[in-house]
């Protein structure tokens, strides 16, 4: 396992170092100038400003220094603001868009492993067929449709809760609602099928056959075992509650990262791009690290195995 | 002898799609304290299910006990509600299943397999039940029951497995024992071991058996009596002895003769033509006559009733009427089984 | 039983005739693998629904420009923002096809609008026909969609089956390339391969395939290796079969299975994105639109003109639930195996 751990690290250091490498020479490629109001500007202003950020420099100088600040956390100063770092905004952004995630995370997983064992156990049933159509419709459509259709509907129109900011609890709910509608019909489906697969193995009918509860069969036995592959799919939920948290962070006006994010390509803030950008893919990767540590945790087979069998 | 066991009539059905699937028409047997009695046939014959009717484990929503009785120790399983059958299976009735490699829970420790029972219908505690199961485990011949109890069934091999099983199903000492093709997932040589292991429990533990299998060589190691099934009835029943030297249906005669011998003089294995009944759509008479060499007109139209041979055989068959001609076992069968 | 003794004759006991082949007899006629598939998807309503909802948008994203009097680009100042006014329908308020705003107002009056000039889906702030944007811009987005899925299609399958067909040397380097592709976020790829070309048709097409395929390659490969594996491809070898016809009789057709579903799953995939982008400032520029690009516009005034953010975003949603559907529907047709 430890081998393996090890493997999986390094590996993650190289892909890390490739998009840091990548981000940085597609910027150099970029059109549009980094600075705003340009053309109001001197020439002599604007090789001031390149010296100051080290644009004048060759693009090899600029990239060694680049990854040379990059390993001690400093991802540069930002264009829109004088003097604030990169690593600074992130800072700033990371509270409410972290809140936000684990919010629609923890409602969708919660409410999504209900509806996919309700379903499961009420095979063929109304609570089955509802929360299949449930989950065709909350996957196939994308989260930042659900966001506008509750900020008119609740927000707008019965005015029940606020249409955007980020100043207490209650403008937590519908973003996080948005967030988490795609994250319930995943979970509640593959929960459902796994489910399924799990009631019919013949080890439910020997532990039937030990004379144990109904009850205790499902919770001891098949949740358990259905849970297991569930994490297969955290991975690409976390993606997915990344990419659509850029979108709800614009729509509700939440002063997150994925918000800065957008921002900053609107006014080619190159190093927040860059930031930002290894910033996710980090996040990405480190997540995918954990899925599969995690896999390989609660999976007997795998854990003794010490390895990945797929 | 007393009954421990003893089945009236029972009739289970399974609704489909395609209608009601009369899986079990009418079985009879009875067990008694101590025995092993196996039931034989080909798949699709109704014993599985009969065997799942009596510990009450086929699916709810789908299946039915129309009718009949299952009668232990004087209570009728088939109309006993379920938190009474909890009470029932493990305890009193346990069984074991073909398929070592998906009878157990892969994500669960062997040790806590079978504890669970343990706990259940004993009310032991955590290191007394722990203790009990290394016992089971050292009893159904496990080495080093001490470590492999920490360990996950992946772990085993497939008679290892099979051996953990048993213990499962032994754990609370009950009176019956359901092994439902024990032996069919295993390898040859593995087979002969579980099948002495269970020949050597049952001196041990004095569990009645009941045998389901379609090897009628498992059946002579392990049975003493046999009731042969065919579309969901019992057509024939009787010793081990009588079944194999004096068969009287011409099933059973079909079953023996396809048996492979080492000293038969022709090297041909001899196979029944036609494939089992559609029970969606049960025949009328007799369920083995489209396939019976020897079928005459009454076969197709009439169930045939049970006969007794002797006072411990009974076949049903048309045959054994005082109108039908007189015919003869054929050859191959006669050469009764390998013994 | 003396009953049906009575009825027992001796005649009863002779040998009955008896065919024995007979109720072996295979009645139903055989069919194709894919007539097979065909019969069971006929059977799955929803997918038949989504077949049949693409079919019409589809349709309608062609025709419909056609039979609206105003261009997609066509703007004028005089009439900006009306909400949508369909004749005949106009008549049902509650169905807000009536000219009238979200205050009341009837802007169809308060503009002048001669009577019969009708907006079916309203106006946008330029004062451009809503109804021939929507279509203009489905055509864009499926455009994108099926463009993006066919090069999937072609990248991901002779990647993915060069790789699992010749194995080895050959497959573990093609795959030590996909791994390191395949741990890089797409979103990341996407983003940054749309700053340094500009958003268009093309290079949003482009950037949605380059992360595209590798699923589509890793499911041909993994297809491909087990395939090799069984017994059936093994016989034909040892018959003399030659690579082109094990290819062509054995891989190809039991590859095209999973081929086709993971393109049905890919399109709506490659709408979305494009939405996604138009959100995040990086889709279709104007006056070319999309529906990514009308739904992110509409979500910009969604307070005082729903209906600019609420048509497109039917439409788009319909488009995605129906691909999803066909995509069961012919999952669960390909492998009835997998059926729940």
């Amino acid at each position: 396992m430890s081998r393996y751990l090890v493997k999986r690290v390094i590996y993650m250091l190289i892909t890390l170092f490739i998009i840091a490498a990548f981000t940085f020479f597609l910027m150099k490629l970029l059109p549009g100038s980094p600075f705003r109001n340009q053309d109001k500007l001197t020439p002599q202003q604007v090789h001031a400003l390149n010296e100051k950020y080290g644009l004048n420099d060759p693009v090899p100088v600029q990239f060694v220094h680049y990854m040379g600040k990059l390993v001690q956390g400093d991802l540069g100063l930002t264009f829109q603001f004088d003097g604030r770092t990169v690593t600074s905004m992130i800072k700033d952004g990371i509270g409410p868009s972290a809140t936000l995630g684990v919010e629609a995370i923890i409602f969708g997983v919660i409410v999504g492993l209900i509806l996919g064992v309700a379903a499961a156990l009420k095979h063929n049933s109304a609570i089955d067929y509802g929360a299949m159509v449930f989950a065709v419709f909350g996957a196939a459509i994308p989260s930042f449709v659900f966001a506008g259709l509750l900020q008119y509907y609740i927000g707008v129109k019965l005015e029940w809760l606020p249409v955007a900011f980020w100043e207490g609890p209650k403008y937590h709910v519908l973003p996080a609602l948005a967030l988490s509608v795609g994250i319930i019909a995943q979970i509640a489906r593959f929960m459902r099928n796994e489910m399924l697969d799990t009631l019919g193995q013949d080890y439910m009918i020997t532990a039937r056959a030990k004379g144990i509860s109904k009850g205790r069969t499902i919770f001891v036995h098949a949740i358990r075992n259905s849970l297991i592959p569930i994490i297969t799919i955290l991975g690409p939920m976390v993606v997915n509650v990344i990419t659509g948290s850029l979108v709800i962070e614009n729509i509700f006006a939440i002063p997150g990262i994925g918000e800065q994010f957008v921002k900053s390509i609107n006014v080619n803030d190159y190093p927040m791009i860059m930031g930002t950008t290894l910033f996710y893919s980090a996040l990405l990767i480190f997540s995918m690290l954990i899925v599969d540590i995690l896999y390989g945790v609660v999976d007997p087979r795998i854990r003794v195995a010490g390895g990945k069998s797929k | 002898m007393e009954k421990l066991l003893e089945l009236k009539n029972v009739h289970v059905s399974f609704h489909t799609y395609g209608g009601e699937v009369k899986a079990v028409r009418g079985v009879s047997f009875h067990l008694e304290k101590g025995e092993s009695l196996a039931i034989v046939g080909e798949s699709g014959s109704g014993k599985s299910v009969t065997s799942k009717a009596v510990m009450r484990l086929l699916p709810n929503k789908t299946s039915e006990i129309k009718e009949g009785q299952i009668l232990f120790e004087g209570k009728d399983l088939a109309r006993l509600p379920e938190k009474g059958m909890e009470k029932i299976r493990g305890k009193e009735i346990s069984m074991i299943f073909q398929d070592p490699m998906t009878s157990l829970n892969p994500t669960m420790t062997i040790g806590k397999q079978i504890m669970e029972g343990l706990r259940k219908h004993q009310n032991m505690s955590k290191s007394e039940a722990q203790e009990r199961a290394i016992n089971l485990l050292k009893l159904v011949g496990i080495p080093n029951p001490e470590i492999r109890i920490k360990e996950y069934p992946h772990q085993f091999s497939g008679g290892m497995r099979q051996r953990v099983v048993i213990a499962i199903a032994l754990a609370c000492n009950p009176k019956v024992l359901i092994a439902d093709e024990p032996t069919t997932a295993l390898d040859v040589t593995i087979q002969a071991q579980i099948l002495d292991l269970m020949r050597d429990l049952q001196k041990k533990t004095g569990t009645a058996i009941i045998l389901i299998t379609h090897d009628l060589g498992v059946v002579a190691n392990l049975a003493q009596r046999v009731a042969v099934m065919y579309g969901g009835t019992i057509v024939e029943t009787g010793t081990v002895d009588e079944i194999f030297y004096n068969p009287k249906h011409p099933y059973t005669w079909g079953l023996l003769s396809s048996m492979p011998k080492l000293n038969a003089e022709s090297k041909e294995l001899l196979a029944i033509p036609g494939t089992p009944p559609d029970l969606l759509n049960p025949p009328k008479g007799c369920p083995f006559a489209a396939r019976c060499p020897h079928a005459m007109q009454v076969c197709l139209n009439h169930m045939p009733e049970s006969t007794k041979v002797s006072s411990t055989h009974q076949a049903a068959c048309w045959l054994l009427d005082e109108r039908a001609p007189k015919v003869e076992p054929p050859e191959a069968a006669l050469v009764g089984g390998a013994r | 039983m003396s009953m049906t003794e009575k009825k027992l004759t001796d005649d009863m006991f002779q040998p009955a005739a008896m065919d024995p082949g007979k109720h072996e007899e295979i009645t139903k006629p055989s069919l194709t693998y894919w007539q097979d598939v065909w019969r069971r998807l006929k059977k799955n309503k929803a997918a038949i629904t989504g077949l049949v909802a693409i079919i019409l948008i589809v349709i309608m994203a062609f025709v419909g420009p056609a039979i609206s009097s105003h261009g997609f680009d066509q703007q004028d100042v005089r009439r900006t923002n009306l909400p949508p006014k369909i004749p005949g329908l106009e008549k049902v308020h509650f169905l807000g096809m009536d000219g009238v705003d979200i205050r009341g107002n009837d802007q169809y009056k308060l503009k002048n609008i001669p009577k019969d000039q009708y907006y079916w889906f309203g106006t946008d702030s330029l004062g451009r026909d809503q109804w021939t944007r929507i279509w203009k811009g489905t055509q864009i987005s499926l455009l994108i969609a099926f463009l993006a899925a066919a090069g999937d299609l072609i990248i991901g399958v002779t990647y993915g089956g060069i790789s699992g067909f010749f194995g080895g040397k050959v497959d573990n380097i093609m795959q030590r390339f996909v791994e390191i592709l395949y741990g890089i976020p797409n979103l990341v790829i996407i983003i940054l391969f749309i700053l340094i070309f500009e958003p268009g048709i093309l290079s949003i097409t482009l950037a949605i395939v380059i992360t595209g395929w590798i699923g589509m390659s890793r499911l041909v490969r993994g297809q491909i290796l087990k395939l090799k594996g069984q017994e059936f491809i093994l016989a034909s070898r040892t018959l003399g079969a030659s690579n082109g016809r094990l290819i062509m009789k054995h891989l190809v057709p039991n590859t095209l299975g999973i081929v086709i579903i993971s393109m049905t799953f890919s399109i709506p995939g490659a709408i979305f994105f494009e939405a996604f982008l138009s959100f995040i400032g990086l889709g279709i520029q104007p006056p070319t639109a999309s529906l990514g690009a009308l739904i992110s516009d509409g979500f910009k005034q969604l307070r005082i003109y729903p209906h600019l953010a609420i048509y497109p975003s039917v439409v788009m949603c319909i488009l995605m639930v129906s691909f999803n559907l066909i995509g069961d529907g012919l999952r669960d047709a390909l492998d009835p195996k997998m059926r729940k």
